[in-house]
């Protein structure tokens, strides 16, 4: 039984007053009615005569007194909230679970409302004979209600009161809370409103209680979303979605993904028990998009999708970076054509005549030099080239190869990323004399047909084979080959970045940061993001998702075990089924008739 | 008479009072007595012996059978009428109260012996018994009857046994003992009766009950207050209490009944509740005694 909320002397003092209040009442209700008789001596013997016999007619006031004064003791102790365990009094820090998991729905009433009516009952019964406070129990735990006496005080800190979308970190929350304890100076409890267990192995000085909230529940969720660029359709992206069903039963949801306001995908899904499944969509093009799959209609056999959190997922597609390009060339359709596709691409186009005059300076406002069967002089010391069909002596150009066939492409190279050179036939090529540092994006047995060089100063591709007697400029891998070049010489990469995890800080700098919601947030770091959606970073726009958090809904494990551990119904029950019981006994034994 | 209205008056008009033979008193007067002297009803022829009255000798049975007999006559005598009222306390219970019953029964039985020129008298009794007042012998003493009603007001233990053995003390002539009572004390009533048969009274006892004495309908938590001696005493009255309280009333007026009979007495029973002609007819009547006018009553 705990009584950690009153100090004895509270204890006692209401109990006092209890027992006095019943005493009273004893008294008022034996205070009998005069009633004038002919003779009294008539009424003592029929009383004399109808006394029980198994107890002492004079005795049964007592008894029923007692028992009154029992019923009064009872309650008491019913007010006080008996439970198994043990009980700390002093000060409690009630640890309050912000995770994603408390805005599970257990039949109509979410679990983060059913935990603030337990806060708020502790608070109320601490604040009467200690000092409460509160760690908010989110991603990142934090002192919600400083040490206080006053109840007012976290009505005004609860008022609000939300949730996170991203686990909750409750062993930190309660180390928190330990330490509010240990500085405090006076015994306390560690009170964890939670609907999961903080697990094994954390060692606390102050006692823990845990209270648990939450039931097992089902849920569909979004497991991951994402979406990249093509690497084989220059300027256009992928999305990619996984959901996952943890639940037993069968389930089905409507799948879509918007960008913005634009219908991307809807299509209707099902899952098998504890299942997952994943969706791709292609072929969407657009510069930047903003992306957000969501789950309606979700149905699972017999029974209801618990947590609407995780049916939610973001992601973004940036837009491209502009490159500009200095195309150098006396003409080469092929290469036009591949630096068309481009979409980021700025081509200026020149010839190599009025290249030769150009010095460094004027260079140095492009990002790529593209030189097809020009050379470069060596004053020019640009940090971003791309050759094709060098002349001799450029990069050790030892000079052309008839005919020679392709016997290795490095695959693995940007600049080679995704193309495929399978059976391509080269009529023409200049051989290369690799240095150290080199690698060799394209052989031909022992011969470099194609070179990649970076050095600290210069990153430097050069392709040796002569584009106007190959048919890999008519194929689907010259433009993706002349696009990852530009892309690795520029040293510009066109990845989507994944959905930034919840959590995570904003830098916002000088720039004016929107949250999902479209309103202004007044701070220029964000330390953590606690809620997914898109944020908008001056013109950037950063997703957070909480998709990579899809888990099973915490029920109650640490439920159950509670439920477990206590083979006997709840104390409060118990005690209130006694009083219950004396109530009758006391009952039966005045209107029978036997007090005299 | 303020306490007999013309109605009842009317009808106790019609009633006569029976007194046993031995219980008839020294004057002359209407009942029938033991004595053989010089009344007007014929009794019995004896043999004549020296001395007696020679005027009584029947001289014309001295002419059929050559004897001198003498005729006895019945000596018709009146009654002492002793109306015993009980005004104790628990006489003011009831609706109407027992005590305004009883009066209105005492001063029926004084009319109707001042009318057949009895001696009636009536003597309220409580634990003691107060100074005898006169007998009433005509109209000019129902004045006095009635102070005597009005004044009695109900109050104070029951004593039975005590009141009659202060009767006794004051050599109360032999006659009729009318006791109109409710009979709720515990004891004495044995005692009276007995020593009221053996002062050779003709007891009558009046029992005046309301539904309250044997049927009480309050329950609940009481202090019962004793209308007698004021004693107090707290009890839960239920439904087997009212059960048990009623048979025990009944066991002791059982009982009492029981003690009125053996000391020869008559025992009538009324209820306040009922009219009062009907009370006068259920006291007035009874085993029909033959009086010397003749009277079937």
């Amino acid at each position: 039984m705990t009584f950690a909320a009153f100090a004895w002397s509270t204890i006692a003092a209401i109990a006092g007053g209890a027992a006095l209040t019943v005493l009273a009442l004893y008294l008022l209700r034996r205070t009998p009615r005069p009633q004038v008789v002919s003779n009294v001596t008539f009424w003592m013997r029929a009383a004399q005569s109808s006394r029980p016999r198994f107890l002492r007619a004079s005795k049964i006031p007592w008894v029923a007194f007692l028992i009154s004064l029992l019923v009064a003791l009872l309650f008491v102790g019913e007010i006080g909230d008996p439970r198994f365990g043990r009980g700390v009094r002093g000060t409690t820090v009630i640890v309050l679970d912000a995770g994603r998991s408390m805005g599970a729905t257990d039949g109509s009433e979410r679990r983060v409302d059913r935990a603030l009516r337990e806060v708020r009952r502790w608070v109320d019964r601490s604040t009467a004979g200690g000092r409460v406070a509160v760690v908010r129990a989110g991603m990142r735990p934090e002192t919600l209600l400083a040490l206080t006496e006053d109840p007012a005080d976290l009505d005004r800190a609860l008022t609000g009161f939300e949730l996170d979308d991203g686990p909750a970190d409750l062993r930190g929350a309660v180390r928190l809370a330990d330490r509010i304890i240990t500085t405090s100076g006076d015994p306390g409890q560690i009170l964890v409103v939670a609907d999961q267990d903080v697990g094994e192995g954390l060692e606390t000085q102050a006692t823990r209680v845990l209270v648990p909230v939450g039931v097992p529940a089902d849920t569909i969720a979004i497991g991951d979303f994402s979406a990249r660029r093509d690497p084989l359709a220059a300027g256009e992206y992928t999305t990619q979605v996984q959901l996952r069903s943890f639940s037993s039963r069968e389930a089905g949801a409507r799948l879509q993904i918007y960008d913005g306001d634009v219908p991307l995908l809807d299509r209707r899904v099902t899952l098998s028990p504890g299942g997952g499944v994943s969706y791709s969509a292609q072929g969407f093009s657009a510069e930047r998009a903003e992306l957000t799959a969501r789950l309606t209609d979700i149905e699972i056999t017999g029974s209801h999708d618990a947590l609407e959190v995780d049916d939610v997922a973001h992601a973004v597609v940036p837009a491209l970076d502009p490159i500009a390009v200095l195309y150098v060339s006396a003409g080469n359709p092929y290469l036009e054509a591949a630096l068309a596709v481009h979409p980021n691409a700025n081509v200026e186009t020149m010839s190599p005549a009025d290249f030769g005059g150009q010095s460094d300076e004027t260079l140095s406002g492009y990002d790529v030099l593209i030189l097809d069967r020009t050379p470069l002089p060596e004053r020019i010391a640009h940090s971003s080239v791309v050759l094709f069909s060098p002349p001799s002596g450029q990069l050790g150009a030892s000079g052309p190869a008839e005919s020679p066939r392709v016997t290795a492409i490095l695959g693995s190279h940007p600049a080679l990323h995704g193309v495929r050179l399978d059976g391509i036939r080269v009529g023409r090529a200049v051989r290369f004399t690799t240095e150290p540092g080199d690698q060799v994006l394209m052989r031909s047995g022992s011969d470099a047909l194609a070179v990649a060089r970076e050095t600290q100063s210069r990153r430097l591709v050069a392709y040796g084979l002569d584009l106007s007697a190959t048919d890999l400029v008519e194929r689907e891998a010259f433009p993706l080959m002349v696009h990852d070049s530009l892309q690795w010489a520029a040293a510009v990469r066109d990845d989507v970045p994944l959905p930034r995890r919840l959590g995570e800080p904003i830098y916002a700098a000088d720039q004016t940061v929107l949250g999902p919601d479209g309103e202004p947030v007044d701070a220029t770091v964000l330390a953590a993001i606690r809620h997914q959606g898109i944020y908008h970073v001056g013109e950037r726009a950063e997703a957070f998702s909480a998709a990579i958090h899809s888990r099973e809904i915490p029920s109650g494990a640490s439920a159950a075990r509670f439920r477990t551990s206590d083979p006997l119904p709840p104390l409060a029950v118990l005690v209130a089924l006694g009083l219950l019981a004396l109530i009758l006994l006391e009952w039966t034994l005045v209107h029978r008739g036997r007090l005299s | 008479m303020a306490v007999l209205d013309r109605a009842i008056r009317r009808v106790l008009d019609r009633m006569r009072l029976g007194v046993r033979p031995r219980a008839t008193a020294g004057r002359q007067g209407s009942h029938r007595s033991p004595l053989k002297a010089h009344g007007v009803e014929f009794a019995e022829h004896r043999p004549y012996v020296p001395g007696d009255d020679v005027r009584h000798i029947d001289w014309k049975a001295f002419a059929r059978h050559g004897q001198l007999v003498m005729r006895n006559y019945e000596e018709e005598r009146d009654a002492f009428i002793h109306i015993l009222l009980d005004v104790t306390g628990s006489m003011s219970r009831g609706a109407p109260t027992k005590i305004e019953v009883a009066q209105q029964l005492a001063a029926s039985f004084a009319y109707v012996g001042m009318r057949q020129f009895d001696r009636a008298r009536v003597v309220p009794f409580a634990d003691e018994l107060d100074d005898l007042p006169l007998a009433i012998r005509g109209a000019q003493d129902l004045p006095a009857l009635e102070r005597l009603l009005a004044a009695a007001e109900p109050a104070g233990p029951t004593n039975f046994a005590a009141a009659v053995k202060a009767l006794a003390a004051r050599g109360t002539p032999r006659g009729m003992v009318v006791v109109i009572t409710d009979v709720m004390a515990p004891e004495g009533w044995e005692d009276g009766f007995r020593h009221l048969g053996a002062m050779g009274h003709e007891v009558r006892v009046i029992r005046v009950g309301c539904a309250e004495d044997l049927a009480p309908t309050f329950s609940g938590e009481l202090e019962l207050h004793d209308a007698e001696t004021g004693e107090r005493v707290r009890l839960r009255v239920n439904k087997a209490l009212l059960e048990r309280y009623g048979a025990e009333v009944k066991k002791h007026l059982e009982a009492a009944r029981e003690s009125c009979q053996r000391a020869g007495g008559r025992w009538i029973e009324v209820d306040v509740e009922m009219p009062m002609d009907a009370i006068v007819k259920r006291c007035f009547g009874g085993p029909v005694h033959r009086t010397a006018a003749g009277s079937d009553r």
